[in-house]
């Protein structure tokens, strides 16, 4: 449950940037083209990968997240509900249900992962749950931002991919109209 | 006679703008993906009420977590309309949102349309 917040420019300043390119010709001046649209492809493949690797740590949090927020529900309904007593139905195992009848609620056992189950009260329960949901959330964030960055930089790799590709087109063409030129 | 053709040049604003426009349809993608759980969240609270409209029991189970409280009936009828109306309300900020992303992507269409006609290709 406990989760730590990673700041995200340090999540952003281990992946590979791809960086525009102004001037195409200035750039390409004593490169061979194979080889840069090579390392190009590289990069993209790389940048691929880390975009679906944050998109299953955004599933994963995002599935944590209601989780979270059906104990905080429940916490809070029994800080509601104190001095009175409640009747409910409980999950035995799959399907089947037990009632229950709970009155002058102390305290909670909130699962914490790991096969580590933690008694709490009401209160310190409330708060515990209140600060992993908003770190959850701050997770999520970090993550859609990291997500939007590298979905960024694949697209800016993939201009520039077309772009020297095309380049390299258009060179080939002229070159071989001046050297049409030279022998007619 | 030498064909002339169009070498397009790509600018580092054309790169913001091309960016931005993946940036935003990712984003309606993903706001109309959450709006339609949320509009079947919506759909079975009705189907719930209804049901507890023609309902003659006195204590009603409402879901909480992964247990069910035992409410009396108008408890759980306010209840029920308290989660609605949040709902509802979600829906409709949702909504707005993906109105406005959606003409934010209408008006990046036209200007790289404009600049890059055919070479580009931004449908879904």
């Amino acid at each position: 449950m406990a989760s730590s917040v990673e700041s995200s420019s340090s999540a952003q300043q281990a992946m590979p940037v791809a960086e525009f390119i102004e001037d195409i010709p200035a750039f390409m001046t004593g490169k061979n083209v194979d080889k840069v649209l090579n390392e190009l492809n590289e990069k993209y493949k790389a940048l691929k990968l880390l975009e679906q690797q944050m998109m299953q740590r955004k599933a994963r949090l995002m599935t944590k997240l209601p989780e979270i927020q059906k104990a905080l529900d429940m916490v809070l309904k029994l800080i509601d509900g104190q001095g009175m007593e409640m009747t409910l139905d409980f999950e035995l195992c799959p399907s089947v249900y037990s009632k229950a009848k709970i009155s002058d609620v102390k305290s909670v056992n909130l699962w914490l992962g790991a096969g580590v189950m933690v008694e709490y009260e009401l209160e310190e329960a409330k708060e515990l749950l209140e600060t992993n949901l908003a770190t959850c959330k701050a997770n999520l964030n970090t993550a859609h931002a990291d997500l939007a960055f590298l979905q960024e930089g694949a697209t800016t790799t993939e201009v520039s991919i077309a772009r020297i590709y095309n380049y390299d087109v258009e060179r080939r063409r002229l070159l071989k109209e001046s050297g049409q030129a030279e022998s007619s | 006679m030498q064909a002339k053709i169009d070498k397009m040049e790509v600018t580092f604003e054309d790169q913001q703008r091309i960016n931005t426009f993946s940036r935003t349809n990712n984003k309606v993608h993903d706001l109309e993906a959450q709006i339609k759980a949320k509009k079947k969240f919506l759909e079975d609270l009705e189907d719930a009420g209804n049901e507890l409209m023609l309902s003659d029991e006195e204590v009603v189970r409402f879901a909480l977590g992964d247990c069910f409280l035992h409410f009396e009936k108008d408890q759980a009828e306010e209840r029920l309309q308290t989660t609605t109306d949040e709902s509802q309300a979600d829906v409709k900020k949702i909504e707005a949102e993906i109105s406005d992303l959606k003409d934010q992507l209408k008006e990046l269409k036209v200007l790289l349309y404009a600049k890059f006609k055919d070479s580009i290709n931004l449908e879904e």
